[in-house]
């Protein structure tokens, strides 16, 4: 038996594999915890699971894109994190006494408490962003990114000389996406683990009106995911007027809270500000997705065969989108401009032309045979063993 | 080199024609997927980043686009090399239009100038 504590930041999209991965652990007879915010791990997490509270620190939308939310991210978020649970983390790790420390690609704390404790460490990377790299060829952005990380490292009193990149452990590199997705070609080191996505039905039941989906017809749902809810509704309002003329062939969920939605509602359009999405999936309920191209989003939607429409607003969703268009099993449109109609023909696109269904039934496939939590599993685990050894 | 107080951000380089403005809203439309009356209505002060909404992957194609065009000196990549996080994300369609001005020179004038100036 092996004790693992999971860094997790404030994100749903962070959290919520390591609920699934966190469970395939204790299944095996590990004790797992986890270290962040207990405001939003809680309802994630459910009452069993063992937090140790950081407190909390809320990431704030703030409407930019490209470089501009890279910069934000690091600035209001990264940084600062890393500096306010620097304390909370040090106690839980000697708490706890963990084997392993997984610790998420954008908490770098964590590495640094393991670092400090002698602890071994995996990076789990849920999004495409910093394990695809994107500003290697950036080398002004890279040196920045690098300078802020080696700043924290230094003011948590770590020898200067032993600074390891806490975005890449050099042990173990969990990442939740697929050479599906990356390219068979795409050349990552031998403790990268391609697992692919690791799903896990949220603790909490979520009302859904279940007796209003129409058997008859299909159903199309749209999701911009947790974060984008502010910038998001001129992008809601426009997919509502895409799917209007359609009511006749299908129905539409639409996830966003009332306000960002039109008040004339057509009848065949249902909204909720959450749904339960795995259950909506699993139950063959939806035959098309719409969304941001947030990993998590993308993979549940391909672990169920289900073709895309992409409009990716920051971060790794560009990357993402594109590695989805390039397998073909979705649509690419652009988050601030695409208009009602062009969004139209791209829903029509994915529902009518059976190569998007057909190219996410083979990444489907490969997800199933990367393993998800149990590959992520079999690789905390050997990385547990490798250190009893000693 | 004339600071041009109309461009605040980015880098200083005297304003680009006329033609190569229209050529680079032209790419910058065919990597976005707009039309020709977007790229007409483009500003040179437009923000690539905050204004245009070109992403990465956008980017990547833009440069593909130019590549094709003016040959690997005109690569997008190797410009942004030599900027910073704040330039990047100060550049404008303006800036854009200055390296592409250069680039669409033929190679022969511009190894001149480069020897010229030295």
């Amino acid at each position: 038996m092996s004790r693992f504590l999971f860094v997790v930041p404030p994100l749903a999209g962070h959290v919520n594999p390591t609920v699934g991965l966190g469970r395939a652990l204790q299944r095996r007879g590990h004790e797992v915890a986890w270290a962040g915010s207990e405001l939003i791990l809680r309802p994630l997490l459910g009452e069993a699971a063992t937090v140790f509270p950081t407190g909390s620190r809320v990431l704030r939308d703030q409407g930019e894109g490209g470089l501009a939310a890279v910069r934000t991210l690091w600035k209001e978020f990264i940084v600062p994190y890393a500096r306010f649970t620097k304390k909370a983390l040090n106690e839980a790790a000697a708490k706890f006494e963990p084997d392993v420390i997984v610790a998420d690609e954008h908490t770098p704390a964590g590495a640094f408490t393991a670092h400090r404790h002698g602890i071994r460490w995996a990076t789990m990377a849920t999004s495409s962003m910093e394990i695809n790299r994107p500003y290697r060829q950036l080398p002004q952005v890279e040196a920045w990114m690098t300078g802020h990380l080696r700043a924290l490292w230094n003011a948590a009193g770590l020898p200067e000389d032993e600074y390891l990149d806490p975005r890449f452990s050099p042990f173990l590199v969990l990442a939740q996406t697929s050479r599906a997705l990356t390219g068979e070609g795409a050349d990552f080191p031998e403790h990268y683990a391609l697992v692919g996505p690791i799903l896990a039905e949220r603790p909490e039941q979520l009302p859904f009106p279940w007796e209003r989906l129409d058997p008859q017809r299909l159903c199309v749902l749209v999701t911009m995911g947790t974060l984008a809810a502010d910038v998001a509704e001129g992008f809601y309002r426009r997919a509502v007027d895409a799917l209007r003329p359609l009511d006749g062939r299908l129905q539409a969920v639409v996830v966003a809270p009332p306000e960002a939605l039109p008040a004339d509602l057509p009848e065949h359009v249902i909204a909720a500000p959450r749904v339960p999405m795995l259950d909506l999936l699993g139950r063959g309920a939806v035959h098309a997705v719409v969304c941001h191209a947030g990993m998590n989003t993308v993979c549940e939607a391909l672990a169920h065969r289900l073709p895309l429409v992409l409009a990716p607003i920051r971060h790794d969703q560009p990357v993402t989108a594109g590695q989805v268009a390039a397998a073909g099993a979705g649509v690419r449109v652009r988050f601030s401009r695409v208009g009602p109609q062009s969004l139209r023909r791209a829903i029509e696109s994915v529902l009518d032309d059976p190569s998007y269904r057909a190219a996410a039934g083979r990444i489907a496939d490969r997800f199933a045979a990367d393993g998800g939590a149990r590959t992520a599993a079999d690789r905390l685990e050997a990385l547990a063993g490798a250190l009893s050894t000693f | 080199m004339v600071q041009q107080p109309a461009v605040v951000t980015g880098f200083d380089h005297p304003p680009p024609s006329a033609g190569a403005l229209a050529e680079s809203a032209a790419l910058l439309a065919r990597a976005v997927g707009e039309d020709a009356g977007w790229a007409a209505a483009v500003r040179p002060n437009a923000l690539l980043e905050a204004d245009i909404g070109l992403d990465s992957v956008e980017l990547a194609d833009l440069s593909a686009l130019l590549c094709s065009r003016y040959g690997p000196r005109a690569d997008l990549l190797r410009w942004l090399a030599g900027m910073d996080l704040d330039q990047i994300i100060g550049l404008t369609v303006s800036d854009l239009a200055a390296h592409v001005q250069d680039v669409m020179r033929p190679e022969t004038e511009a190894a001149h100038d480069g020897e010229a100036r030295r």
